[in-house]
């Protein structure tokens, strides 16, 4: 059936394409021509199997297998079977008249023996045979195949010149069998060899060696993924396990936080946050019932407590706290109820909640209550969501009142999570060291607070924070910059003014809160609910704007308006103290108590600039001048323990104002009320160095008796170590010594007869 | 009468033991060598601590690639291709179709490879305007040094313009920042340039995101002391707009990589033992002649025999 079915087809082939010729040469032709048309009807499926064709009549009965000869006389430009290569000069299937239209080239010499190649190019034809050189006139044998094997290169045997040197080397008799080096037939392969091949070099392929599958333990251990539970009709995380979003290769959001088993995330105080962010193009609808909702990162959340597939589920967890943060300006406002799960309104840029995800969440931190022994207990969350609008509707928000020199409005929004483990009674507090600080670790600090005549720090969970900038470049009192110890840093912000701002603002007539200012400048013409602003109303300068920025810390005068203001700050000297023991934050001087390095009690921190260094506004250049445009910290560090395991800790802080000239620049077209041009605060970190003597050990060395050498004196012998340079010089006056005396035994001439 | 022969006599100086006379002569050996030691060391150069030779590295490609193609379409849209499983797993809805080719030629025929092309072909991606290469290699290196590591090579390149091809070519360099120390077989990065690949790292294991960052990968790699780098002076980015991309890279192995190296202690030695003893020659033979001086004028005691004096025989 099978052949009958196969020969009907090959019939039909071909009947199609003796069809096909018929058609080419009525076309060719002209006759009765007619344009292709297309197919009536287009369909799915393969092309047929494109083959060469068989001409049966050259196919033997009996095919006896050829002898594959592998020697260096192949003629390696020969690629093309039936047909003359071009300018292949060995190829056999190339006349006369072929390889007379090669192409010329009068230098060439053809290496092999057909002379009437020379002067054309030839293709390279594979290395020349190896050949010998014999003393016998070439009438005798020229060409012989020394061994009868098929496989082989053949020798070829060829008179030596004549030159006198060639004469005298030649070959006048052989009788060795040996050919140089070959590659022999390895004849038939079986599959235990490739097998074998493929183990020894299965680790170099694009399929990987598959892993081992790890056994299901009852318990979990570290690092182990966390499945999660699914309920009837809930949906799942990726996996089925506990996965939280995460930066791609592009920093935007994908589901690439895999969490491990009292692993914390991100894995220390040093390394970077564990952000990533949101395009808030039209991909947001998708995002909102994605990404950024509560259903699959709190609602449906419920963790295994034990590995395997029939583990108990924890419930779902704990809602420790719940925020919303505003659009503008970013305040955080205590939410109760349920937890709402993200809704998307769409619209085109209208009032309200158009175009905005409404409750996404922005941030999540996880705690993770575990029992210490491979179980999971519960787990709790504190929530900050926020309303994310499209780019398309922040647009609308920023360039509806045309009040900013440049809207800067965001294209992305950045979520944070957060995973933390604890044991049922512990409270998970991070340290930036133990007890030293980690370069890049938050640098610790608190305001003093006092209850019950007992005293402990109230630590800021960001550490100590300068001003920074919100995500559209503008200053936010929410939108600190956090101080990193061992790095120096500067930090800016814009604050939009018009002419009439910043003189009222200079002038100390302003009466609104930089906040306030910034917000009402912002959402405007009730795109969100906002008012217009008064024009003549202008940020206020009775608290410098840095003070205001940071709700009064480090700013040494009272003011209700700002919570920290004139409470005394404390830094943390090591990077382990404890907030709730206030001794431990201290380090102050033997004999004057009231200075102590790393606490700022209210007379030592800031007030509003006087005197000279008061704010003054300059009419004819429009200038501001000594505006207090950030606060500097100066840091001053040292090293403390073992050389090779130095600890670095924190000896003393400073602050004091940076100081700046804004000056409007006026063009003559600008609007002196409505024109705003953007002026930079910035507030700076200094880390420095304690002039610290050299490393001491607990026992002096003492003093040299001979001379100090260099330290690589005996270098091959003596070079590790610090000590190196005196243990080389004792060295080198032993060696000097006894070869002294092994030379005088030496060079004493016998013979003690005299 | 003519001279046929001179057989000089000499004039024997005896001393004892310990004396002055008797210590001039390893004094002088001894001050010649101390002179010579010291000349050489403060005139610089005595021990040789770094040398470098020339060798060919054993390279072979590991087959552990990644490739992120960054599309017209903007940021997040990028499409990754990985050998990696973990990877794979992590970036399922943004993998790209490929067609990769791999190959490793031993030009020469010295049993080393000369030449890694690896090509290939992505599809379906959109315009791409940007991309990143990380290829990972067994690298080893022979002679006076014995080092066997995993090591990289890294091409990227974006345009604004939208790419039907990269193509980079160019040769895998050392980049060492100490010395290696010769004499033992040093195998500290013998591990996988990828951490999501050590530990034979499944779909699924745990993963911190932010370990997959290229920054973070490439900032792990630049630590170590001896890594390689794609010396490519010469990336062709064709732009057009195609319906697939191709990237093309062939990476060369140098035949004379230098490598600095730390001699072992014999090797030093000898390069030490010449300096010093070309300049104790030196002072040796000033000392020697001083030595005539010293005994012919008697500026130290010594009890002169001279061999024409009869020498009293004792009984």
């Amino acid at each position: 059936m099978t052949n009958t079915a196969s020969l009907r087809t090959k019939a039909g082939r071909r009947a199609s394409l003796l069809a096909g010729v018929l058609v080419g040469a009525l076309l060719a032709t002209g006759a009765d021509a007619q344009a292709a048309t297309r197919p009536t009807a287009e369909s799915a499926g393969l092309n047929a199997p494109s083959t060469y064709g068989i001409d049966w009549t050259d196919v033997p009965t009996e095919p006896t297998k050829t002898v594959v000869k592998v020697t260096a006389e192949n003629c390696l430009c020969d690629l093309t079977e039936g047909t003359c290569d071009a300018n292949c000069c060995c190829d056999p299937d190339c006349d006369s008249n072929e390889k007379a239209q090669f192409t010329e080239c009068a230098t060439c010499v053809y290496d092999g023996a057909n002379a009437a190649m020379n002067g054309k190019v030839c293709l390279p034809e594979g290395r020349s045979p190896p050949s010998l050189e014999y003393c016998l006139p070439s009438s005798t044998v020229s060409r012989v195949n020394l061994l009868s094997s098929s496989s082989l290169g053949v020798v070829e045997q060829r008179k030596a010149d004549m030159s006198f040197l060639s004469q005298q080397l030649c070959i006048k008799d052989d009788n060795s069998a040996s050919l140089g080096k070959y590659f022999l037939d390895p004849g038939f392969a079986t599959d235990d060899i490739l097998k074998s091949s493929v183990t020894l070099q299965s680790e170099r392929f694009w399929n990987p060696v598959p892993a081992a599958a790890s056994e299901t333990q009852p318990k979990y251990r570290h690092n182990d993924t966390i499945g999660v539970v699914k309920a009837a009709s809930e949906p799942l995380l990726p996996g089925n396990k506990f996965v939280l979003p995460g930066a791609t290769f592009s920093g935007v959001c994908g589901w690439t936080n895999v969490i491990g088993y009292n692993m914390p995330l991100p894995a220390s105080a040093a390394s970077e946050d564990a952000t990533c962010l949101v395009p808030i193009d039209d991909t947001l609808s998708k995002s909102c019932t994605t990404l950024l909702n509560a259903k699959y990162l709190v609602n449906d959340l419920k963790l295994a407590k034990t590995p395997g597939s029939s583990a108990t589920p924890t419930e779902a967890p704990t809602i420790s706290s719940m925020k919303y943060r505003s659009r503008i300006g970013g305040k955080l406002t205590d939410l109760t109820g349920t937890v709402p799960a993200a809704t998307f309104t769409d619209g085109s840029g209208g009032s309200g909640a158009a175009d905005t995800c409404n409750f996404a969440v922005v941030e999540a931190h996880y705690v993770i209550t575990h029992d210490g022994s491979g179980s999971i207990s519960s787990f709790a969350v504190d929530l900050v969501f926020a309303d994310v609008m499209t780019s398309t509707r922040w647009s609308a928000v920023y360039n509806a009142n045309g009040a900013l020199a440049d809207p800067g409005n965001p294209s992305s929004v950045r979520v944070k999570y957060t995973v933390s483990w604890k044991l049922s009674a512990e409270t998970v507090v991070p340290r930036s060291g133990a007890p030293g600080y980690v370069v890049g670790a938050p640098l610790l600090a608190g305001t003093k607070d006092t209850s019950s005549g007992k005293n402990a720090v109230a630590r800021l969970k960001d550490g100590l924070t300068i001003p920074g900038a919100g995500p559209d470049g503008r200053c936010s009192g929410n939108g600190k910059s956090t101080v990193r110890f061992g790095m120096s840093q500067s930090s800016s912000c814009a604050i939009p003014l018009s002419q009439d701002n910043l003189k009222t603002f200079c002038q100390g007539s302003g009466d609104k809160a930089v906040a306030d200012y910034l917000y009402d400048l912002i959402s405007v013409n009730g795109v969100l609910g906002g008012t217009t602003p008064d024009k003549t109303k202008a940020p206020g300068s009775s608290v410098p704007l840095p003070a205001q920025l940071m709700d009064g810390l480090l700013y040494g005068t009272l003011d209700s308006n700002y919570d920290l203001s004139a409470k005394t700050v404390m830094v943390a000297a090591w990077a382990n103290a404890n907030y709730e023991n206030i001794a431990d934050w201290k380090s102050c001087d033997a004999t004057d108590t009231t200075d102590c390095a790393t606490e700022l009690t209210a007379a030592e921190q800031l007030t509003k600039p006087s005197g000279d260094s008061a704010m003054s506004w300059d009419e004819t250049t429009k200038t501001c001048k000594n505006v207090a445009v950030g606060v500097n910290i100066d840091v001053l560090t040292a090293k403390v323990g073992h050389l090779d395991h130095a600890q670095s800790k924190v000896q003393r802080v400073k602050v004091s104002w940076n100081l700046a000239d804004w000056t409007y620049t006026d063009f003559p077209w600008d609007n002196a009320a409505d024109d705003r041009q953007d002026f930079m605060l910035k507030s700076t970190v200094h880390f420095v160095e304690m002039a610290q003597d050299a490393p001491e050990g607990v026992k002096p060395a003492s003093p040299p008796i001979l001379p100090t050498l260099p330290a690589d004196v005996f270098y091959p012998f003596l070079s590790a170590g610090p000590a190196g340079g005196r243990a080389a010089a004792s060295a080198a006056w032993c060696v000097a010594l006894v070869a002294a005396i092994f030379v005088a035994w030496v060079t004493a001439r016998g013979d003690d007869s005299y | 009468m003519v001279q046929v022969y001179v057989e000089p006599i000499s004039r024997r100086h005896y001393a004892p033991y310990f004396s002055v006379a008797f210590l001039y002569r390893p004094f002088c050996i001894i001050a010649s060598l101390i002179i010579a030691f010291s000349i050489a060391l403060t005139s610089g150069g005595l021990w040789v601590k770094t040398h470098t030779y020339v060798t060919q590295p054993s390279v072979r490609f590991k087959y552990d690639m990644l490739l992120v193609f960054e599309t017209s379409k903007g940021p997040g849209t990028e499409r990754v291709w990985s050998t990696f499983d973990s990877v794979n797993y992590l970036m399922g809805n943004k993998l790209a179709p490929v067609d990769i080719s791999a190959s490793e030629q031993d030009v020469n025929s010295d049993g080393k490879v000369d030449l890694i092309d690896i090509k290939a072909v992505v599809r379906g991606v959109g315009d791409v305007h940007g991309v990143k290469a990380l290829m990972a290699f067994d690298y080893s290196l022979g002679g006076r040094v014995d080092l066997v590591m995993n090591s990289m090579a890294y091409a990227s390149h974006s345009s604004p313009l939208a790419g039907s091809g990269l193509y980079v070519d160019g040769y895998l360099r050392l980049d060492q920042r100490d010395a290696i120390p010769a004499g033992f077989t040093r195998h500290d990065y013998n591990y996988s340039v990828f951490p999501f690949a050590e530990h034979g790292e499944a779909k699924g294991d745990t993963r911190d995101a932010s370990t997959l960052r290229l920054p973070v990968v490439l900032n792990q790699y630049n630590f170590r002391n001896e890594s390689t780098y794609l010396d490519a002076k010469t990336p062709v980015w064709e732009s057009g707009n195609s319906p697939d991309f191709t990237f093309q890279a062939r990476v060369r192995i140098p035949t004379s990589q230098q490598v600095l190296y730390r001699p072992t202690t014999l090797e030093i030695w000898k390069f030490a033992w010449v300096q010093i003893l070309a300049i104790y020659i030196i002072f040796w033979w000033i000392f020697t002649k001083f030595e005539y001086v010293v005994f012919h004028h008697r500026i130290v005691d010594t009890r002169v025999v001279s061999d024409l004096q009869a020498k009293s025989h004792r009984f």
